[in-house]
């Protein structure tokens, strides 16, 4: 606290400085060229410490209009980070489509490569475990035209047989499974021979290929396609190229490992064909 | 004589922040009267004499670049710093809200005298458009700026007094 004494009321002070003051009002209202001249004066003194602040004024406002302005920036980038996102989740998208469509255009070529057939292309949508498919899920059925035991085939290979259909999807065994047997025959020679999966072979991504006569023109190299004398599949359809080949201990026959032409790997879409062997029997 | 630089650097330090660097924004549009709350402060702390001397010198300052007539501010606060002066000697000067009770009577004195001479000498109507639009929100953003202002001001005023007393019998 200021203890303040009597003598610091100046009432004749405060008379006094208000007596200037109206006289300064009155003059500078009268008298223009007063005005002026008095604020010319101080002017001039004060002008350049002004320019200076107002510099450093506009200096920090315009720092903070700066800051305003980042924090509408980074509003605005966010929302271009979502906008990536998406457009990052659409390419994503269409780089499966255009993958779908390589494969979609492979399976085209192969339609061309068996253009006696009727085809039908089909997504996989649903796959038994394991790192080879023994069995998959199309998603096509038979509303879609698919019969049990049509032939089906990815890759250029053949890859199973329809072994269950349902209405809007067909269930597909593959020929690696084991015990599965397909009636084959050299593309070269025309000799015939087994092809069956194998469950020590499987791993490899090969296939057995058995009960070839000694005397039968099979080499290593061969291309092996469906025989004619097969029950469930079409005549030359594609199955894979002959491995190894080596002589049974019977003397009689040969055995060997085919590799398949189908990726049995990396199974997305497929070609069913939608002709059914023609066996002669009654239906 | 140290007293006197004292003030005159605080008058003109305050007024280039006010009219200076505050104007320069154009996102304040109402700018904080700190002229008035360095009249008050010390006219409070001070004592009569000082308010007055410094209402005077201030008021001078804002008339000579702002005023319509030179003396109207300078009349204004001298008044007023004398009349804190008066209020100061009656009343504690640590009271907590005081500064903010100051500001808010000093501010509507100045605008209220401002009106009424500005009223007389340009016939200037609408009081309370005058009031809404200027009065109201400059005392919105002067209160702010008191409450970080006047603990300052008492800092100032501790250091001019230590830096006066260093060498006695120097009076203004």
């Amino acid at each position: 606290m200021i203890v303040q004494s009597k003598k610091n009321r100046p009432r004749g002070g405060l008379l006094i400085l208000i007596g200037i003051c109206l006289f300064l009002m009155l003059l500078s209202y009268f008298s223009p060229s007063f005005n002026s001249a008095v604020r010319n004066g101080i002017n001039s003194v004060l002008l350049p410490m002004q320019r200076g602040m107002n510099k450093a004024g506009s200096y920090i406002f315009n720092r903070i209009e700066a800051l305003r302005d980042l924090q509408a920036v980074q509003e605005k980038n966010k929302l271009l980070e979502e906008e990536l996102a998406e457009l990052r989740q659409e390419n994503a998208h269409l780089k499966l489509t255009e993958n779908e469509l390589k494969e979609l255009r492979t399976l085209l070529k192969m339609k061309e490569q068996y253009p006696e057939y009727e085809t039908l292309g089909a997504h996989v949508i649903g796959k038994s475990s394991g790192n080879w498919f023994q069995s998959f899920m199309i998603d096509k059925g038979s509303r879609d035209g698919i019969q049990l035991n049509m032939n089906v085939m990815a890759g250029g290979g053949l890859v199973g047989l329809v072994t269950a259909v349902g209405d809007g999807y067909a269930t597909v065994t593959t020929i690696i499974n084991s015990g599965q047997y397909v009636s084959a025959m050299s593309a070269r020679s025309g000799s015939n021979c087994m092809v069956a999966g194998d469950l020590t072979l499987y791993s490899d991504g090969l296939l057995r290929l058995e009960n070839i006569s000694l005397s039968s023109d099979v080499l290593t190299g061969d291309k092996i396609v469906t025989s004619n004398i097969s029950d469930k599949y079409l005549p030359g359809l594609l199955i894979g190229y002959v491995e190894t080949l080596e002589t049974d201990a019977n003397q009689l026959t040969q055995t060997g490992t085919l590799r398949p032409a189908a990726d049995f790997d990396n199974l997305n879409t497929v070609l069913v064909f939608l002709a059914l062997k023609e066996t002669g029997d009654l239906p | 004589m140290k007293r006197v630089i004292s003030y005159a650097a605080l008058i003109l330090v305050l007024f280039l922040i006010q009219n200076n660097i505050f104007a320069a924004s154009s996102l304040i549009s109402t700018v904080p009267n700190l002229l008035l709350i360095l009249v008050f402060s010390f006219g409070f702390i001070r004592g009569s004499l000082e308010g007055m001397l410094i209402g005077f010198f201030c008021g001078l300052l804002n008339d000579v670049f702002f005023g319509s007539v030179i003396g109207l501010s300078a009349m204004l606060y001298a008044v007023l710093g004398y009349g804190m002066g008066l209020l100061g000697s009656l009343y504690y000067t640590d009271f907590v809200n005081m500064p903010l009770i100051l500001c808010l009577v000093s501010t509507l004195l100045y605008h209220l005298g401002t009106y009424l001479f500005a009223f007389l000498l340009a016939g200037q109507k609408g009081f309370g458009a005058y009031l809404t639009r200027l009065a109201l929100p400059e005392l919105l953003y002067t209160g702010l700026m008191t409450l970080i202002l006047y603990p300052l001001l008492r800092r100032a005023e501790t250091l001019i007094e230590k830096w006066e007393i260093r060498r006695p019998k120097t009076y203004v």
